[in-house]
Formats: C-alpha cells, sequence, structure tokens
C-alpha cells in the first residue's frame, strides 16, 4: 500500500475521533430508557392479557364440556401473584417484527386484538390490517422493513432463518437488506412464492390474482417447494397464485414499476413529549399501478379491487383518476375519520387505560373506579402538524411514551395553540 | 467469562443494571462508528438510541457464537444502512465538513496543527462523499473500525470475496483520488512530507 494512503487513513482515523460531536448522553439516557420501560410494559400487559385470553379461552371449553374448575378461594392473592410464565397456556414463536407506525383510522389486529406501535408480531400469528396501514420492522438478524396495507391480512408462516409472510389478501411491501446465504424474506401467495435476497418489493393479492413489484435487487418467484425464476428490477409480474407457473407474466418496463414506499421516518422512532418541530408523517402508499389496471378494466374486477383502499387513499392517490360523479369539488384536506381532537383523546385514553392494566392501578382500584383528568396542551405549525405537546397535570411515562406517538402523527386543520381536556374513567 | 460475557447474560435475562452497564460501556463506540457512517446529520442521537433499543430487544437471542462487539456493530450497522435507505439520501459528507469542523474537541492543538487537521478532515470527508456507500462503509469498517473482511460479511450480510472486492476498489479509490484531484494532491503531500519526517 503507498505510504500516502497509509498516512490519509491514520490522520483520518484519529482526525474522525476527534470530530465526531458531543452527544447529550443524559437526554439519550432518558428517551431510551423511557422507550425500554414502555417496551416492558406492553410485554407485560401482552403477557396479562394472554394469561386472561388462556384462562377465558379454557373455561370456555371446560363449560362446553361439563368440566368443573375449581376457583382459587383467595383470588386476591391470585391477582397479586400472576400464574409463572412457564404455566402459560401460549406458546409464541421468535418475533418477526415490531410495529413502527399506524396509519389510518382503522384497527390493526395481530391475533384478533389491537396492536398500536411497539407491539410484537410472532412466528404463527396472524395479522389484519382494517383501514389502516402499518409498519413493522425487524433489525437482527438482517434488517428488514415491512408493511401491510389497509385492507391486508397475512399469516406469519416462520420466522428464522427466513421470514416468511402467507399473504391471503391485499398488499405488503418490504425493504429488504442482502444476506449473506438464503432467503431473509418470503411472501407465500397461494401455492407461489416470492422469495427475498435484499430487495424493495411488493406483492399485492385479490383473490387469486397477484402481482409483484420489485424496484431495486433480485428476487426468485416460483412455486412453494418447486424452482423459481429469478427476477432482477426493474420488475412487473403478475400470475395466479396457484398456478404461477402456467400464467407468469413478466413486464420489465420502468414505467409499469409501482414508486415503492419509503417504509421508514426515523425522526419519528422516539416522539418525545417535549421535542420541538415534527415533519410531516409519511403519506401513504400511492395507488399501486396493478390496481390501477384493474380499476380500468384490463384485469379483474373493479368492485374488488377498490375496496382495498381506504377513502383518503384513493382520493389523494390517484389523482388521474376520473373524479366521481356525486362530488366534483373533493376537499383539498385529507380526509380523516375522526376529528383531530375526539382522535387524540381516544388515543390518549387507550394509553392511560394500558398504563392502568399493565400496573395493575386498574386491580386496585377496580371497586371504586378511577379517574384520571388532565389538559393537553398543543402547539400547532402552519402545516397543521403538532410541533408540541405537554400535559398538565403530567401523567405517567409509560402513558406518556405511548401518546406521544399518537399526538405527533395527528393533524390539524388550523395552526396554533389548543388545549384539550382529557378524562378517563374507569 | 469476561465483564462483558457475565453482563450480557444478566441483561439478556432482563436485569436492568447490567444493561445500563452494557449500553454505558458501548455507547462510545456506536456513536463513533454511526458517526462514520453517516456523517453530520442531526439524528446521530435518534440512532445511537435505536441501536440500543434494538439490542435490548435482541439481547436475548444473542448466542455469542460472535465476539459481543462484532454483534453490537452488525446490529448498528443494520440501523444506519435501515435509516439510509428509510431517507433516501446519502450520508452528508459534505465537502465543507463544517460539521465535523465545529465539533473538533482538542481545545488542546495549536492553531497551525488545527488548522492543518481541519484541512484533512476536509479531505477526507470529500473522499468519503465520492466513494460508493457499499465500498465506504467497508473501507470504514475495516480501516477506521478493525474490523476483518469476515467479520464484515456478517455485518452488511454479503461474501468475504465482496468485501474484499470493495476493499480493494475503495483503496483504489482513495490512491487515485489522491494522486489525481488537485484539491487533494496538497494533503497527500503534507501526508508524504510528514511520513519522510518522521522516518529515521
Amino acid at each position: 500500500m503507498t505510504r500516502p494512503y497509509d498516512e490519509f487513513v491514520r490522520n483520518a482515523k484519529s482526525d474522525a475521533d476527534a470530530a465526531t460531536p458531543e452527544i447529550d448522553w443524559a437526554e439519550v439516557d432518558d428517551r431510551l430508557f423511557q422507550r425500554i420501560a414502555a417496551e416492558r410494559s406492553r410485554g407485560e400487559f401482552e403477557r396479562r392479557r394472554r394469561i386472561a385470553w388462556g384462562v377465558g379461552s379454557l373455561a370456555v371449553a371446560a363449560a362446553a364440556t361439563g368440566i368443573w374448575i375449581a376457583v382459587p378461594a383467595n383470588r386476591g392473592d391470585a391477582a397479586r401473584n400472576p400464574t409463572p410464565l412457564a404455566a402459560l397456556p401460549a406458546s409464541l414463536g421468535p418475533s418477526v417484527g415490531t410495529v413502527v407506525s399506524i396509519d389510518g383510522a382503522g384497527d390493526i389486529k395481530i391475533d384478533h386484538q389491537s396492536a398500536q406501535n411497539g407491539s410484537a408480531l410472532h412466528r404463527g400469528q396472524r395479522l389484519e390490517a382494517e383501514r389502516a396501514r402499518v409498519v413493522f420492522e425487524r433489525v437482527d438478524p438482517s434488517g428488514i422493513a415491512y408493511t401491510f396495507e389497509s385492507g391486508t391480512r397475512a399469516l406469519v408462516k416462520d420466522a428464522l432463518p427466513t421470514l416468511v409472510l402467507a399473504l391471503e389478501t391485499g398488499a405488503v411491501e418490504a425493504q429488504v437488506q442482502h444476506i449473506k446465504t438464503g432467503d431473509a424474506f418470503a411472501v407465500d401467495v397461494g401455492q407461489a412464492r416470492v422469495a427475498v435476497h435484499g430487495t424493495h418489493l411488493r406483492v399485492a393479492r385479490e383473490g387469486e390474482f397477484v402481482t409483484v413489484d420489485l424496484s431495486e435487487g433480485v428476487i426468485s418467484l416460483g412455486t412453494v417447494d418447486g424452482t423459481r425464476e429469478v427476477l432482477i428490477a426493474p420488475v412487473h409480474a403478475e400470475f395466479n397464485a396457484n398456478r404461477v407457473r402456467e400464467t407468469l407474466r413478466v413486464d420489465r418496463e420502468q414505467s409499469r414499476v409501482r414508486v415503492p414506499v419509503t417504509l421508514r421516518r426515523w425522526a419519528e422512532l422516539v416522539p418525545s413529549i417535549a421535542m420541538g418541530p415534527k415533519e410531516p408523517s409519511t403519506p401513504l402508499s400511492k395507488t399501486p399501478l396493478a390496481l390501477r389496471n384493474l380499476q380500468n378494466g384490463a384485469l379483474g374486477t373493479n368492485g374488488q379491487v377498490s375496496e382495498l383502499l381506504s377513502p383518503s387513499q384513493s382520493d389523494s392517490q390517484n389523482p388521474a383518476a376520473p373524479p366521481p360523479d356525486k362530488e366534483p369539488e373533493a376537499p383539498k384536506a385529507p380526509v380523516r375519520l375522526l376529528d383531530p381532537a375526539a382522535e387524540i383523546t381516544s388515543g390518549v385514553q387507550r394509553c392511560i387505560e394500558s398504563d392502568a392494566v399493565v400496573f395493575g392501578k386498574r386491580d386496585e382500584e377496580n371497586s371504586n373506579g378511577a379517574s384520571v383528568t388532565t389538559s393537553l396542551l398543543l402547539r400547532i405549525g402552519a402545516d397543521g402538524q403538532v410541533q408540541a405537546a405537554r400535559f398538565n397535570p403530567a401523567i405517567s411515562p409509560a402513558a406518556m411514551t405511548c401518546a406521544s406517538a399518537v399526538i405527533y402523527r395527528t393533524k390539524f386543520a388550523t395552526p396554533g395553540d389548543r388545549a384539550i381536556q382529557i378524562r378517563y374513567v374507569r | 467469562m469476561t465483564d462483558d460475557d457475565a453482563l450480557i447474560t444478566r441483561a439478556g435475562e432482563g436485569d436492568q443494571a447490567a444493561f445500563r452497564a452494557l449500553y454505558q460501556k458501548h455507547r462510545n463506540d456506536v456513536a463513533r462508528l454511526v458517526f462514520r457512517m453517516v456523517g453530520p446529520r442531526g439524528d446521530l442521537d435518534d440512532l445511537v438510541q435505536e441501536v440500543f433499543f434494538q439490542v435490548y430487544r435482541s439481547l436475548k437471542d444473542f448466542r455469542g457464537q460472535s465476539k459481543f462487539s462484532t454483534w453490537l456493530h452488525r446490529v448498528t450497522v443494520n440501523v444506519v444502512l435501515m435509516a439510509r435507505r428509510a431517507q433516501k439520501s446519502r450520508p452528508l459528507f459534505s465537502a465543507t465538513s463544517e460539521g465535523w469542523q465545529d465539533e473538533l474537541r482538542d481545545s488542546q492543538a495549536l492553531p497551525d496543527v488545527d488548522a492543518e487537521r481541519r484541512e484533512r478532515i476536509r479531505a477526507f470527508s470529500a473522499l468519503l462523499e465520492r466513494l460508493g456507500d457499499k465500498k465506504r462503509d467497508v473501507f470504514i469498517l475495516h480501516e477506521l473500525e478493525g474490523h476483518s473482511p469476515s467479520e464484515i460479511a456478517e455485518m452488511v450480510g454479503c461474501p468475504v470475496l465482496t468485501v474484499r472486492t470493495r476493499l480493494f476498489y475503495a483503496r483504489r479509490e482513495i490512491e487515485g483520488m489522491l494522486r489525481e484531484e488537485p484539491s487533494l494532491r496538497g494533503i497527500a503531500g503534507t501526508f508524504s512530507r510528514t511520513a519522510q519526517g518522521d522516518a529515521p
């Protein structure tokens, strides 16, 4: 190696050490351990819910078969000393990702339970996205960010080494980092498998009709057990889920490939309640090209496909589509199903509710009820985004962390300061 | 069993104090690597925090097949790569590198030494700016962080041969830039003179 190069590297190393900026560790510590506390709380909440779910299911099953269950005489002790985890009936597989954002007015359900930011998805669980879009991330062992669009149902078939999703309906889009061997990510649709080494792709299913849009990287496409064809981006592919080899049509024209969405905004990682201005949230995905083709009558039927998109998606993401007959003057503001203040109130109440369950506050106060009253003071920017928020009086850190996710993703029609009275009564 | 091993075991079992000790022990290394990979941008704190949040989540799955530092750097690299892809922008290794220069902390350095260092940093930033993402990553991980090609292969998820190839081309490009770029020629000359002066 040349001397200038060696000298350059040696100096670069020491210079870069000196140039590394000072970090406010106290602030990082606070935010990190607040997130961890919230994560632990959620985990505990999930475990308790599963206990309740398991016991409830057992009770129903027992009642149906005529079996009696002996209820412990001292129920108070039982509540204070929950069942050891080893005795839990539910056995979850490895986690395949954690919810990092939810967009839309609907609900995201994992195994029929509502999910929120921080909820984990495990092998064997079923996800349903109803009028909302959810983004998951898994960092280890490989980096994967994937989103389920509104109207999607999918089952996690496997977690390691390959994350395998069985797509029943709807669409999943993923950014997958390359791994050394094998597939990092795969989507099964009927008898077909779309396997991914490292790429950005979207797989959409409507009935038996499947579209794949590959904007970068390489995938293999074929049957679950058989041989597969390697496709290199850019590619738009269409096929029947159960007859992939016979029906596969591949279009390599760039303009046919749907524009990928950015799945992650790192500025929103920790929406601290005291943080400054936030950027607007990520817009929802554009209308998939294949679905537009379907809507234009090229393939499939019109009515079924339009049901995949939420009203806001349909309005904002297909500007080329002819305007609807009944509403020639479509509103410019984003369509939301709830008033922003009501949405925030509802979200914060849910956070307080979760916090109460997690820390057993509700158990202790069950007989007499419990209430929390607070004022939420908001500063709303010219773009309608919440720039700062403060609770007076403060609520618990875990509830605040949870609430901030709701607050900062909400958009208002007008700027200025606003106070929202929030009351939680149980 | 090293101190780290004991801390990892305890932290993996949910011991908060052990996790905090691990975090405090390694956070500067992680911050340095993140900074080297992303350059002077505003979300350094967020990225470092995200790394340790992912470490917290994944620690129970750490089996000790590799060194903890290697595993930690792999998580760091994954977080950075995901952030980079998400933001769809190259790191801000700007030609002026004001962010780097402003953060110089060596207050003991003499003015001329400091100026020379600033110039070297500017040159270094300019070089990194011109390297492709993948070559820049392996260059940083190997030359600056001291990881072996096999460790880097594990971190970035590609074959060792690919890492070596990227490293080869990164070196070649840097050498070429040092030779040919007028704005860098002086720096290379400075290095050469320094090296000659240091030689016995």
